[in-house]
């Protein structure tokens, strides 16, 4: 089943001619964790501001074509009703904080007052997020102090609070140490298990690799392939035309097939690499 | 190898607030080195670096620029001398074309007339900007910003050349490009990189300490610290995807970085074990 | 500094800082006015001793004074100027030479002015230090002030700091690119454009950054808002503003008869 679908789906920015999207088709199932892959200035930003409904509530410009969003339209609906239906996490984990808590609990319930939750359910809710995210040992600390790795935490935190179906990540992890990265990624590993769909733009392929169901390719603001993740990230001469760099593992068995060590599927993640790593020893 | 250009001996630094970030640093950095420094964001990375061109002076301990200690001298003086490109460059970007942000640096330094355009021009080819040289900076792609960045450091003609983490924001392609861009200049410069991304390090590096808990808490060549994975655990780092295949192969060395390597190391151990049987 | 200043809440088990905001205010806007009654520093200097077993009683009796410290040359200044110039001057204390002499009317005033600022700063000291940003914010929700005008109160607060945080990176940037940031007015003028440059690139995103993280947790939404922090005026919250008020009339009074 369908919970966001791109109908030929364009979008310009006021002011300037050429699109930032350009006839986008595709449909994002409910429960999927579904991948965005592409270069700088490819769109990818957009198109995940554009599930949220900033295009073209935040940002002026024309659309063309519509967006779907769990059953409402971007365009039609307000961005209070999208944000009980999608949440959106960006790259910079400071300012993604409102700066309406003094500690992590007060930043997780500012949703909710926005929604006019009553207060018992607000803190019951509160509660159970803080336990589901991990951030028992955090919850009275300023969320401004955090580490960037927390602070992303607290940031899905709230506005996973809302209980969207949908959640959007744009490079989450574009400005955290590998710790801070680790920390996020199991997060969203978590939560996709949990049901939620995920729709995740990353430059870490790798972790694309283990998780994802599909994967887009977005290039010069248009989708180049939709597919399932392997038959994408393991076709390398795809990635190259689209200015993705296959994963070493993917490089690796590439290499071995052209210097005849090895026949057989190319790799995608470390578990491959190792499997065929024995084949090749063993004969 | 030759003379240090930096040298650090017993630094030890207290931010105001009272948080000590470095603890008891030594350390010489010689001429011609691609020093890469890795460990977690809070582990000191920034804090020593930042020492090197006089943003910080040490609360105790004395660092030495070319025997010159970094206390008597402004970051300003400091800078034709060691060249610091921060993180994000919205944070150095002002100026309406991009010819003239790069002239600001060497501007500042009083170079003028044709020595001046020299090195303008010296620097905005070295990165593959000069076609851009008349648009606004603020209409450049990412990795066209952090380019910039780097040229108006470049223009500057400082010895050493700080790089603090040069791939964030960045597309493979842009990885890509650092690293070549890494790789030619320290044929005449000599490079400090910080860098979350071990792939990067991995390539680039000749010698790579580990930051932890506001002390190095170990240093060797890439082949050295890749392989120590207890030491590496302890600091959440990893080390880089072709080197943790190697290591979890019975009988491999392990101190293989790169993929040729690998299927070297393949083909050996190959011979090897045909040669036991 | 101001940060330091202006969100300064220390978490403490209190009496005076379970009363509600409100409470808070009433006292402090009570003193506030009494001091504008007081015809003499004395009374103000009693007033100000009070501040003691308040502190006392928040746990925090070394904290409240400490801002008294800034104030120190705003009362030099005072007492020299007001010393020798007060325009109602009439009896002179000390003679100086040429022609100038330090006034009783002028010291005295000085003193009234002094004492007024010192009382203003530890009682609204004292309250800073002893209420949740979030409970004035949902305290004044409650007295049906506008909701966005408390968010702004709290964001601006905790967001200064970052912006704070932003210019000293791009100092140091541009320090690295050779700019001298020390020396003549000249100087230091021509410093400006680079610094303040990014520095408005930098928070006009931002704001947009920000903006979207707004809407994302439905900031806009045209409902009735509810509160996370509860803030209750409880009995003992209207027995102590009722006193207050007497105690506010009855000083008051006895202090304009004197």
């Amino acid at each position: 089943m369908a919970i966001v679908e791109f109908k030929n789906f364009s979008w310009n920015y006021s002011g300037y001619r050429s699109k930032v999207l350009r006839n986008i088709n595709l449909s994002i199932n409910k429960g999927e964790f579904f991948g965005i892959i592409g270069g700088v200035g490819s769109g990818r930003t957009t198109f995940c501001s554009a599930i949220m409904g900033l295009v073209p509530h935040l940002y002026p410009g024309n659309i063309d074509g519509e967006l779907i969003v769990d059953g409402l339209n971007t365009e039609k609906s307000s961005m209070s009703d999208l944000s009980t239906r999608v949440g959106l996490i960006m790259q910079s984990p400071d300012t993604q904080l409102t700066g309406a808590g003094m500690n992590v609990e007060e930043e997780l319930s500012f949703g909710l007052e926005n929604l006019g939750t009553p207060r018992k359910e607000m803190i019951k809710r509160v509660k159970k997020m803080i336990k589901l995210i991990g951030l028992e040992s955090f919850k009275y600390r300023n969320p401004f102090e955090l580490s960037g790795g927390q602070q992303q935490k607290v940031a899905i935190a709230s506005v996973l609070i809302m209980q969207p179906e949908i959640l959007v990540l744009d490079e989450p992890t574009a400005q955290l140490d590998p710790l801070g990265t680790t920390l996020v990624f199991n997060l969203i590993k978590k939560l996709a298990r949990k049901g939620i769909t995920i729709i995740l733009n990353t430059q870490k392929i790798d972790y694309l690799a283990e998780f994802a169901d599909r994967v887009a390719i977005l290039n010069d603001n248009e989708i180049r392939k939709v597919g399932k993740t392997r038959e994408v990230l393991t076709d390398i001469n795809l990635l190259k035309k689209n200015r993705i760099i296959s994963s070493d593992f993917t490089q690796l068995s590439n290499e071995l097939i052209n210097r005849k060590l090895y026949k057989g599927a190319l790799c995608m993640t470390l578990n491959d690499a190792k499997e065929m790593i024995s084949k090749v020893k063993r004969g | 190898m030759s003379e240090p250009v930096i040298k650090i001996k017993d630094l030890t630094f207290t931010y105001p607030a009272g948080v000590t970030a470095l603890r008891e640093i030594n350390l010489e950095i010689n001429k011609g080195e691609v020093l890469a420094v890795i460990g977690q964001n809070g582990s000191g990375k920034t804090t020593l670096v930042k020492h090197f061109n006089g943003l910080l002076k040490p609360s105790r301990g004395n660092v030495l620029v070319n025997n010159n200690n970094t206390k008597k001298f402004t970051t300003a003086q400091l800078s034709r001398t060691v060249g610091y490109v921060f993180q994000d460059p919205d944070d150095q970007i002002f100026m309406s074309k991009v010819y003239k942000e790069i002239e600001f640096g060497p501007k500042n330094l009083g170079l003028k007339g044709s020595e001046l355009k020299r090195s303008v021009k010296e620097a905005l080819e070295i990165v593959g900007l000069w076609d851009l040289r008349r648009k606004h900076p603020l209409d450049l792609n990412l990795n066209e910003k952090k380019l910039i960045a780097i040229s108006s450091i470049i223009a500057m003609k400082p010895e050493v050349i700080i790089l603090d983490e040069p791939t964030t924001g960045q597309d493979h392609h842009g990885v890509k490009k650092v690293e070549s861009l890494i790789n030619e200049l320290s044929r005449n410069h000599t490079i400090i990189v910080i860098s979350h991304n071990m792939d990067l390090v991995s390539r680039v590096a000749s010698r790579v300490i580990v930051m932890y808990d506001s002390r190095i808490l170990f240093q060797g060549t890439p082949k050295k610290v890749f392989v120590k994975n207890a030491l590496l655990n302890k600091t959440y780092l990893k080390p880089p995807p072709i080197a943790r295949l190697a290591q979890s192969i019975k009988g491999f060395k392990r101190d293989v970085l790169t993929i040729d390597e690998f299927i070297d190391e393949l083909i050996s151990n190959k011979s090897r074990s045909s040669k036991s049987h | 500094m101001p940060r330091a200043l202006l969100i300064s809440y220390i978490d403490k088990d209190s009496f005076f800082h379970k009363l509600n905001p409100v409470t808070k205010l009433v006292i402090t806007i009570s003193v506030i006015i009494l001091i504008f009654i007081t015809k003499s520093f004395i009374h103000n200097l009693i007033i100000f001793i009070f501040i003691i077993p308040f502190a006392y009683y928040s746990k925090l009796t070394k904290q409240v004074f400490m801002p008294i410290k800034y104030l120190f040359i705003i009362f030099v200044i005072l007492f020299v100027i007001q010393g020798l110039f007060y325009p109602f001057r009439e009896t002179v204390l000390i003679q100086l030479p040429y022609g100038f002499a330090i006034w009783t009317e002028g010291l005295i005033y000085a003193s009234m002015i002094s004492s007024r600022l010192l009382v203003m700063l530890v009682y609204g000291y004292l309250f800073v230090l002893t209420t949740h940003p979030g409970d004035l914010v949902s305290a004044l929700r409650k007295l049906r002030l506008p909701y966005i005008f408390g968010y702004i109160v709290l964001a601006t607060l905790q967001i200064i700091p970052r912006v704070q945080s932003q210019m000293a990176t791009i100092i140091e940037a541009q320090k690295s690119r050779g700019l001298e940031t020390k020396g003549s007015i000249v100087k230091r003028l021509r410093a400006y454009t680079p610094l303040l440059g990014p520095l408005f690139m930098g928070s006009v995103q931002n704001a947009i950054e920000r903006a979207t993280a707004l809407e994302a947790r439905a900031f806009s939404a045209k409902c009735e808002k509810t509160s996370y922090r509860e803030t209750i005026i409880m009995k003992k919250d209207k027995v102590i503003m009722v006193l207050t008020i007497i105690c506010l009339i009855i000083f008051g009074v006895t202090s304009w008869l004197l």
